[in-house]
């Protein structure tokens, strides 16, 4: 493991703003967590054989769409066939996560087992309205619910403690140095801002998603690119852990340009090398909708920066 | 600083031409090597993005795709063969990977000195570096080993891994050195061994045929009909008859049913729905009775029939040359006693093949009725019945003829 962590972060007093970020993503997971546990999970439609009976029915949406739009689907639902159930079972999934598929489903008249297919228009309605209730839902971002407050909330939302201990974790070196080097002023701009380009990128690779976007890892990428472009030294510190054995943790000076093929080319390799329609749970496009922001606002901070340094 | 920095950029570079050679230490080299991990595995990653992708497609279809695994296999020796560039690369022109950049490590040559690296050392090196981790990294203990801590891969291309910086290493006491050789030795003994296991293992399973393609995907159509000649609704009445024989589970009828179902074209849906009622469970027994009664038909009434409150009128009523119908008649023959007209629909019914086998323990029984003395239509006075007969044969001369009863 090895992250940048250019500043001291004992001097805490010095970082409020990074440390009021922290918080708030904190708090507002616990809230998220203190509510009801979801059922979503044990529902029918998510069993081996509700997926394949989902699959089914999707096959025929397709079969029933027009050429071109046909042509917009990943390349391996067109490959699927009707006749192996465990396609079936994955185009299943995928079918759950397509918003023109779910806002229809439920008035699209379908050929096959009549009785099967009442049974899942029964339970793809409580799973549906299961689904809208949820709280993650309701803060995170999607192709099929984008209203404008989602663009904030989903920022400071995350799906469970890892997701949450690995944002605030890059949180709080990167935000610290962001702080150190731009000002409080500059690294919400970038934190909020690079939230909202990530969230466009999002939207941007996920046209007909329906699976919200949450996690603060958008801003974060943000951050660490502004950081990567806007930082004058040539080397900065990495805290690197490999074992607890002495001599394999602690601390390194590297260069800060190295930042970009340990944190934001992961991001693009990873995001073409996911099969379409399968995110991984990853939003890599976020990601990367954040880097670039990160960038090109770290350039302009840049050039500002020398425009002022020069003597008139 | 509290933790010291391992990178020491601001060390005085060490003579290498001075007298002691300066040895790079194994941690350092051990975390050059952590950092060319961290910064070449993304750009592989980029380079190889396509293919990857490529090769989760074929997996998410099919988890026994052969195309999948020669996918990985490509994916695997162009991983192979980027790493072995890239490092060559970086030797040639650097005389150090990234990692060992940021360490202060350079690649020199050893024992005859040279002002760099030449590009046959550079590669040769580098390949057989990445040709270590076929054998699981096993050749790198020698760094830990070696007097001058040179692995193979060093000593093939006559170069040796030293230190930029003012304390170097000063190679492994003896006993150290011997401990960790004999230690590789034994791997490499045990890696022998399971490669020779391995090996007979997989001829003995090759020539087993265990390696058969068996990868048919998981079908809609059920595994358990043996007869594949079968089609359409033919098909469907034979799964019905057998499943009425126990010869098929319900979840076979059910794959049966669906298929018809399903499918487009199909025109037997009531005679699904029935063969969906007599498969399903309890629960749902109701909303198939109805769906195959939706208009009055053969199905329907065979539905009727099989339904708790059926009579043999509604039987009748069926289409009489499904072989599920002349199944059923055949058992309320039997149920009547009426054992020589059991065995003659039985006998009609063998013809069919899908139905030949699962029908023998019914032709068994309706013959041991037959002889079975004080049964009403059997044999009771040790005399064959006219009615018995068959082409001139008795069903018991029949039987003993099949199964070469003496």
């Amino acid at each position: 493991m090895i992250l940048p962590c250019p500043e001291d972060v004992r001097h805490y007093q010095r970082y409020p703003l990074t440390l009021t970020l922290v918080a708030l993503n904190v708090f507002i997971f616990v809230l998220i967590f203190s509510g009801m546990k979801s059922t979503l999970s044990v529902s029918p439609l998510l069993e081996q054989e509700g997926l394949t009976l989902t699959g089914r029915l999707y096959y025929q949406f397709v079969q029933a769409l027009p050429a071109d739009q046909q042509a917009l689907l990943p390349g391996w639902v067109r490959e699927v066939q009707s006749h192996d159930s465990e396609q079936l079972g994955v185009l299943g999934a995928f079918a759950l996560r397509d918003s023109r598929f779910v806002s229809s489903a439920e008035k699209t008249v379908f050929y096959g087992d009549d009785v099967q297919i009442a049974q899942w228009q029964k339970d793809f309605s409580t799973f549906r309205s299961k689904y809208q209730e949820q709280i993650l839902y309701k803060f995170g971002l999607s192709s099929i619910k984008n209203k404008p407050i989602a663009w904030l909330t989903y920022q400071f939302s995350h799906s469970n403690w890892i997701h949450l201990l690995s944002n605030i974790s890059f949180l709080i070196f990167i935000g610290a140095a962001v702080e150190a080097l731009a000002g409080s002023g500059l690294l919400l701009v970038i934190y909020v801002l690079g939230g909202f380009a990530g969230g466009w990128g999002f939207l941007l690779s996920d046209v007909h998603g329906t699976v919200p976007m949450v996690g603060a890892s958008a801003s974060v990428s943000a951050l660490l690119a502004f950081y990567c472009v806007a930082e004058t030294r040539l080397r900065i510190r990495f805290l690197y852990f490999v074992s607890p054995m002495p001599g394999q943790y602690g601390s390194i000076y590297l260069p800060t340009l190295l930042i970009v093929p340990l944190f934001l080319l992961v991001d693009l390799a990873n995001l073409w090398a996911t099969p379409e329609g399968f995110g991984g749970g990853v939003a890599y496009a976020a990601h990367l909708g954040g880097t670039v922001f990160g960038l090109l606002f770290g350039l302009l901070f840049r050039a500002s920066s020398v425009r002022i340094a020069r003597p008139l | 600083m509290v933790i010291a920095d391992l990178s020491a950029p601001e060390t005085v570079p060490k003579n290498i031409k001075s007298k002691q050679t300066p040895i790079a230490s194994v941690s350092d080299r051990f975390i050059a090597f952590i950092l060319d991990f961290l910064i070449i595995s993304p750009v592989v990653s980029l380079l190889m993005a396509g293919m990857i992708r490529q090769t989760k497609t074929f997996f998410l279809l099919d988890a026994g795709s052969s195309q999948g695994a020669l996918a990985a296999m490509l994916v695997l020796a162009s991983v192979f063969a980027v790493v072995v560039l890239l490092q060559t690369a970086f030797l040639y022109y650097w005389q150090a990977t990234p990692g060992q950049l940021f360490l202060q490590l350079r690649v020199q040559a050893y024992p005859h000195e040279q002002e760099r690296l030449s590009l046959n050392q550079a590669l040769l090196r580098s390949l057989l570096w990445c040709s270590g981790f076929l054998l699981f990294a096993v050749p790198f203990l020698e760094i830990a080993s070696h007097p001058l801590r040179r692995a193979f891969h060093e000593r093939a291309s006559d170069t040796i891994v030293v230190t930029l910086k003012k304390n170097f290493d000063d190679g492994p006491h003896p006993l150290e050195s011997r401990f960790i050789a004999s230690w590789m030795r034994m791997s490499f003994l045990f890696l022998l061994l399971v490669g020779v296991l391995g090996f007979f293992k997989t001829y003995y399973s090759l020539q087993a045929g265990l390696y058969k393609d068996s990868s048919a995907p998981d079908s809609l159509i059920c595994k358990e009909m043996k007869d594949t000649d079968l089609v359409g609704a033919a098909r469907l009445d034979a799964a019905l008859a057998l499943f009425l024989l126990d010869a098929v589970t319900s979840e076979c009828l059910n794959k049966e049913a669906d298929a018809f179902l399903w499918s487009q074209s199909s025109n037997v849906r009531d005679f699904a729905y029935l063969a969906k009622y007599v498969a399903a469970s309890e629960a749902e027994q109701d909303k198939y009775l109805d769906k195959a009664c939706e208009t009055p038909s053969s199905s329907c009434a065979l539905a009727r029939y099989l339904a708790d409150d059926g009579t043999p009128r509604d039987l009748e009523k069926a289409e009489g040359e499904l072989w599920s119908v002349q199944l059923l008649k055949s058992e309320d023959k039997y149920t009547n006693k009426d054992f020589v007209g059991n065995l003659e629909i039985l006998t009609e019914l063998q013809k069919v093949p899908a139905l030949q086998a699962a029908l023998e323990k019914r032709f068994v029984r309706g013959v041991w009725a037959l002889r079975e003395p004080g049964k009403e239509g059997s044999n009771s006075k040790g005399r064959q019945p006219a009615s018995a007969t068959k082409n001139g044969k008795s069903f018991i001369e029949l039987f003993k003829e099949k199964y070469e009863v003496p």
